[in-house]
């Protein structure tokens, strides 16, 4: 086992030191950090209401005649004529007309410029509110602004959801499980290639007259685990940073990541890392070259990324059979798990009974790649058959080599 | 000879499907000894040091390396160089070799030391810092030996130890492999360049179709193809002597004449015969033994002959 360590140790160092790692661990957080102020730059503006300017309004109701709490933007105009030439001048940034039967209908007309402005609705809505509730009671009347505020506390979890909590539990863990996915595909294609690279410069048949092939697989998934938890630990340092910079930003308010969430994803990013690495290895021992070996493993991350297709699911309906079913198949099961976990709360004999499917299954993969690791290591540049990758499995006697030279 | 073995390879079979890669294989490898391992392509050479080193597994018969089964710990004993030869390429020289030596056991700080010993006497000191990519393929193939030899194994099996190398690279490693004979190791090597193989080995072991044709030390492989005849060098109507049967000239006179004796009788007998007359006169008497390279074309041919012959 000293000589896994050894493997590991050489494994972490190369891969770290490597242009790739240096691309995905700091250009990765820095490009999803630009984006992310690209983002908000542009949102901030579209929902600027002061940009407007001055809001006109023509009231025919006379609702709006005692001009109750008038936000200082709004301006009333006598005629529709007026206001429009007071928009074509430039002097306001939209306006709104309150028809005759607005009382029993409620529809208002706003003519604008550009798009939307949900901040504008709102605002009208507001001063709308106001006026029609000048006989209530103001603490009734702030009641009828907003009646209710929602929090939803899920017993299970001790987890509160409300207003100010919700970007938190929705966009973290999401975006947590992404880096997680994205985290454990990089660091098993960095085995996948490394498999291959040993593979195709021969120096396997040095190392296996060194060590075990176990040994190796071992070492290569330790040290590359290793170098897994290095990069994500980059990528949540620079999250966590540029929330602690973005404090007061609307939308980062309330950004938290619970702790339970933590240390869950944290033991399926090992369990699931553990899976796909033994995956890739198996894949990269079989297959016929780099090419090759990353075309079959793009295929399969679409296997672990297959929640995401079904994310309506997870958010209508968190405990329904998809969310549930997803949780119980191991390539799927920490997308689904922290997915659910994220929407409402996941019972704690599922997420026991998921983990231990995953393990299981992750150990019988490695079993398996260990195996047709050690029998296709010296078949240079061929290919196995489906049918000889079995009989790899099956047999005892390793005879590898073998069908290589007697066809070649 | 009473050295130690190295390894005993005991009655080993390999089928692959029906093609029957290596076929009821005895040999033995001594400690001290450059045993050479001859064959045509595809004669099942690469099959059988596979098997010694456990990469494949014998269908039958038994092996034993540096005195029992093969172990984790045996593996440490022995420096392979296969013939598809691998380094890792985005690495330093010498940061690769130490890797290599501490998986064979070394600790850091030895297996620097030696590599750096090794790049020292290979004339590559100056390149341990640079990328393995960097380097010419003769040095690649220099630092690839002393990969193998850097833990200081009691025995080295190397598939074509000479391809790719120039003539100057060749004697370096040439020497390399004595010196280690000198201090007790043992060589395996399979090649196919038989003046190499007379220049060096002790014993060899040829095998064709993956049985074996020839097996011992090299004078006596050659004794046993030695024709009946002897080459002479000199004056005189050699067809006069008694025990001659007939001469063959050879094209330029240079190489001396082919006598072929009669049956029975034996080299001495003719040279005896020589010396007591004054017409003759001699320079050069030898026995007419084949090099290496003519037996391995004659078995291999024979080979060829028999397969064809069968075929019809």
């Amino acid at each position: 086992m000293n000589k896994a360590w050894l493997v590991a140790r050489r494994e972490f160092l190369t891969n770290v030191r490597k242009r790739s790692f240096l691309l995905s661990a700091v250009g990765m957080p820095l490009f999803f950090i630009a984006l992310f102020y690209v983002i908000f730059a542009l949102t901030a503006r579209q929902y600027d209401l002061a940009s407007l300017g001055i809001i006109g309004y023509v009231d025919r109701s006379g609702i709006l005649a005692g001009q109750v709490d008038k936000p200082a933007a709004f301006a009333p105009f006598s005629s529709e004529n007026e206001a429009r030439a007071a928009l074509d001048a430039g002097e306001i940034g939209a306006f709104f007309i309150v028809p005759e039967d607005y009382e029993t209908t409620g529809a208002i007309t706003i003519y604008g410029r550009t798009d939307r402005n949900p901040d504008l609705e709102r605002e009208i809505t507001a001063y709308l509110v106001v006026n029609l509730g000048v006989d209530v009671d103001p603490e009734r009347l702030a009641r009828m602004q907003k009646p209710v505020e929602t929090s939803v506390l899920f017993l299970d979890s001790g987890r509160l959801l409300n207003d100010e909590s919700f970007a938190g539990l929705f966009i973290v863990p999401l975006v947590f499980v992404l880096l997680f996915s994205i985290g454990a595909q990089v660091t098993s294609g960095y085995l996948m290639s490394s498999v291959v690279e040993e593979k195709s410069n021969r120096i396997m048949e040095i190392l296996i007259t060194t060590i075990t092939p176990f040994q190796l697989l071992i070492g290569k998934i330790i040290g590359l685990g290793a170098v897994g938890l290095l990069q994500l630990a980059i990528w949540i340092g620079a999250g966590l940073t540029v929330v602690e910079i973005n404090r007061n930003a609307p939308l980062i308010q309330g950004l938290a990541l619970p702790p339970d969430l933590v240390v869950i994803a944290l033991v399926y990013f090992i369990l699931s890392y553990f899976l796909q690495a033994s995956l890739m290895a198996g894949i990269g021992a079989a297959a016929g070259g780099e090419q090759e070996s990353q075309q079959i493993a793009g295929i399969l991350s679409l296997v672990f990324l297959l929640p995401y297709f079904f994310m309506i699911s997870f958010i209508t309906n968190p405990g329904g059979f998809i969310p549930v079913l997803f949780t119980f198949i191991p390539f799927t099961a920490p997308v689904a798990v922290i997915a659910r976990m994220a929407f409402s709360t996941v019972p704690l004999e599922q997420i026991v009974i998921s983990m231990a499917i995953l393990f299981v299954t992750a150990l019988l993969i490695a079993w398996a790649s260990a195996r047709i690791f050690r029998w296709s290591l010296l078949m240079y540049g061929k290919r196995p058959s489906l049918r000889q990758l079995i009989g790899a499995l099956r047999s005892n006697a390793m005879q590898t080599t073998a069908i290589g030279e007697a066809q070649g | 000879m009473s050295q130690s073995v190295a390894i005993h390879v005991e009655n080993i079979s390999k089928s692959y499907g029906t093609f029957r890669a290596v076929s009821e294989l005895t040999f033995k490898v001594f400690k001290g000894e450059v045993f050479a391992m001859l064959g045509p392509n595809g004669a099942g050479k690469s099959t059988t040091i596979r098997m010694i080193l456990d990469i494949l597994k014998p269908d039958s018969g038994k092996i034993e390396v540096l005195g029992g089964a093969l172990t984790q710990a045996t593996k440490e004993r022995i420096g392979y160089l296969p013939e598809e030869r691998g380094l890792y390429r985005g690495v330093s020289v010498i940061e690769m070799m130490v890797y290599l030596g501490t998986l064979k056991g070394l600790s850091p700080a030895d297996a620097r030391r030696r590599s750096m010993d090794y790049l020292t006497r290979l004339d590559l000191a100056e390149y341990a810092k640079k990328k393995v990519s960097e380097l010419s393929k003769g040095m690649q193939q220099k630092v690839q030996f002393a990969v193998t030899v850097l833990h200081d194994p009691e025995l080295i099996i190397i598939d074509e130890p000479f391809s790719g190398l120039d003539p100057v690279n060749t004697l370096v490693i040439k020497d390399l492999l004595l010196d280690f004979r000198r201090r007790g190791g043992a060589v395996v090597m399979s090649t196919h360049l038989m003046h190499q193989v007379e220049e060096m080995a002790d014993r060899l072991l040829m095998i064709s179709r993956g049985q074996q044709k020839l097996y011992g030390t090299v004078a006596a492989v050659r004794a046993q193809y030695a024709l009946p005849a002897v080459i002479v060098e000199g004056q005189g109507e050699w067809k006069q002597l008694e025990g001659v049967e007939r001469v063959e000239h050879s094209e330029n006179g240079r190489m001396g004449d082919v006598l072929f004796l009669k049956p029975g009788v034996q080299p001495d007998h003719v040279l005896g015969e020589i010396a007591r007359r004054d017409d003759m006169h001699i320079r050069r008497f030898e026995l007419a033994v084949p090099s290496l390279n003519d037996i391995f074309i004659q078995v291999v041919a024979g080979e060829r002959y028999e397969q064809s012959v069968v075929g019809r």
